[in-house]
């Protein structure tokens, strides 16, 4: 049976209109239209759907895909992102939770363990209140996705080749979701991941707000995480320089950009001193991206995940056709956030034999 | 002409009693010391070689207002100089970059000043371990600089000015030798490793 639900979180999913994926397929929009607004398509007319979206065409035949919370669904660029770069990822986004639920009935993952500070006003407070609970004290985070994942967050990939997107959020019953894009540096997809932690954990309970606040919050909240007051403090001398801030970004992970706005905040540096360490740092190319930076994070979960399921001889392909999706799109989710590892093949003689507790 | 000897206070007592008798504060002098040298530090090779310095002088004039501006000090740059005023007591403050500073050996010379090594060479031996006397100043206002050294030593010292050269001193407050500026190093790796996380994957049977 067609299910004309999943016609349609496949042609947002591959940023299409109406209009766009007729001319693809050769379909007329009416037809496309009326597919959307359940008639059944005929066998020819499911064949051209799903040659155009690059879906197979047994995913039209599944249940009703998860229709995620919009209005729950925190964007990092709201005001930048078309509507139809918005719809991709939320896509992406009921995606991710079909491939998180295939996972969580063949692993047992983590347990969520956030706390809700929704009713904290300073994000500094909330910060310091969330490295209690999780008992990280001041140290630097070695691993936000990590960190994340330890701590129950369900975290995917998001391979949208924009500058635009940068990250999402949301919470579906009691697990919460991240989905960050890894087009971007590691110090700004480790940003984004502390950005969406904020909204996990403060704005649960706010809904989308289209004003400034909860994402100016949210960068408050994720530059106080990353880089504690104290800790910066004890160990930021007063003779501050652009190479100083340069070594000290590495210390917290975090770009050279945000290390000297926390600075800034911090009353460490004048508010001449810091627009002069931006505009020196532009010059050297820290605006448009992070020169000498740190590896990109990895997701231990998905690793784990994988190591098994190779091990198994499963691979991405068979994933890919037990989900009924394109091979493309789980990698997409996955692949950003597992690093360089080599893929065994079906006919891989030396097989991974880790051990997975 | 009459002359003055040369007074130069070391003490922290005493240099406590003088800056509260300039309303200053020890600790605001000495980050706008940090403030400067620290500008100074960010010339790279692609700035012009006196980058340093001129980092240096404008942030230290900006340390100074941003400091001590408020209901004692006011901005003002007579005859083109720039410097912090307090009203009440007509004392200026201006910055200098120099080359030595709290050496009683030495009269700070300021570092951009072309000829200071031969300079320096003939005031160490003229002057070695002896009293310096300068002329009774004639002026309604004080004029101090405050003079920074590469090495972190400062002093809050009224010179008298001839010729553009430093001829000599009235007051030399020596605010700090440096050691307090050797003390700011970074550590940003030193024995406390970050948190690692490893999360927990069973396989379901």
């Amino acid at each position: 049976m067609f299910n004309c639900k999943r016609l349609t979180l496949a042609r947002k999913r591959r940023g299409l209109n109406g209009k766009a994926l007729a001319e693809r397929c050769g379909l007329s929009v009416v037809t496309i239209s009326r597919v959307e607004n359940g008639d059944n398509p005929d066998d020819e007319t499911i064949e051209r759907l799903a040659k155009a979206l690059g879906y197979p065409r047994e995913f039209f035949e599944g249940d009703d895909p998860e229709e995620l919370p919009v209005d729950a669904v925190s964007f990092r660029s709201l005001t930048k992102m078309s509507a139809r770069e918005r719809e991709a990822s939320i896509a992406a986004g009921s995606l991710g939770v079909e491939l998180g639920d295939w996972v969580e009935r063949e692993f047992s993952l983590p347990t969520p363990n956030l706390v809700d500070l929704s009713y904290e006003t300073d994000m500094e407070v909330s910060a310091r209140t969330l490295r209690q609970y999780w008992g990280l004290g001041e140290k630097p985070v070695s691993n936000m996705i990590g960190l994340l994942e330890f701590h129950g967050v369900r975290v995917f990939s998001l391979s949208e080749q924009t500058a635009t997107v940068d990250a999402f959020s949301f919470w579906r019953d009691e697990t919460p979701y991240v989905f960050l894009n890894t087009y971007k540096t590691a110090e700004h997809s480790i940003f984004d991941a502390a950005h969406e932690l904020c909204h996990l954990v403060a704005h649960r309970h706010a809904g989308v707000q289209r004003s400034r606040v909860p994402e100016r919050e949210a960068n408050a909240f994720a530059s106080a995480f990353l880089m504690p007051s104290a800790d910066v403090r004890a160990r930021m001398p007063g003779f501050i320089t652009i190479d100083l801030i340069i070594q000290a970004k590495k210390r917290w992970r975090v770009s050279a950009m945000a290390m000297a706005y926390r600075l800034h905040k911090l009353g460490l540096l004048t508010d001449w001193r810091y627009k002069s360490a931006c505009i020196e740092l532009g010059r050297r190319g820290y605006r448009s991206g992070e020169p000498d930076g740190i590896d990109r994070e990895t997701s231990t979960i998905w690793k784990k995940v994988l190591s098994q399921l190779w091990a198994e001889r499963t691979t991405k392909d068979e994933i890919a056709r037990q989900l009924r999706l394109p091979s493309d799109e789980v990698e997409s989710l996955i692949w950003g956030l597992t690093g360089t590892a080599d893929r065994p093949s079906k006919n891989s003689s030396d097989r991974i034999l880790r051990a997975v507790n | 002409m009459a002359m003055i000897q040369t007074r130069i206070l070391k003490k922290p007592g005493e240099v406590k009693a003088e800056l509260i008798r300039l309303d200053l504060r020890l600790e605001g002098l000495l980050k706008v010391r940090t403030m400067a040298l620290g500008a100074g530090a960010d010339a790279t090779p692609f700035h012009a070689a006196n980058a340093a310095g001129t980092f240096s002088y404008h942030y230290g004039i900006y340390g100074l207002r941003d400091e001590f501006v408020g209901d004692v000090w006011d901005v003002d740059r007579p005859d083109g100089i720039e410097v912090i005023r307090n009203v009440s007591k007509n004392v200026l403050i201006g910055f200098a970059n120099v080359d030595i500073a709290c050496n009683d050996d030495h009269w700070p010379i300021p570092r951009t000043k072309k000829g200071s090594g031969a300079e320096r060479v003939s005031q160490t031996t003229l002057f070695d371990s002896l009293p310096s006397y300068v002329p009774v100043p004639t002026g309604l206002r004080a004029l101090y600089y405050l003079m920074t050294a590469m090495n972190g030593a400062v002093e809050l010292s009224r010179p008298i000015v001839k010729d553009g050269d430093f001829f000599g001193f009235i007051d030399r407050i020596y605010l700090s030798n440096g050691d307090d500026f050797d003390r700011m190093t970074t550590s940003f790796d030193e024995g406390d490793l970050p948190a690692t996380f490893d999360p927990q994957v069973l396989r379901k049977v």
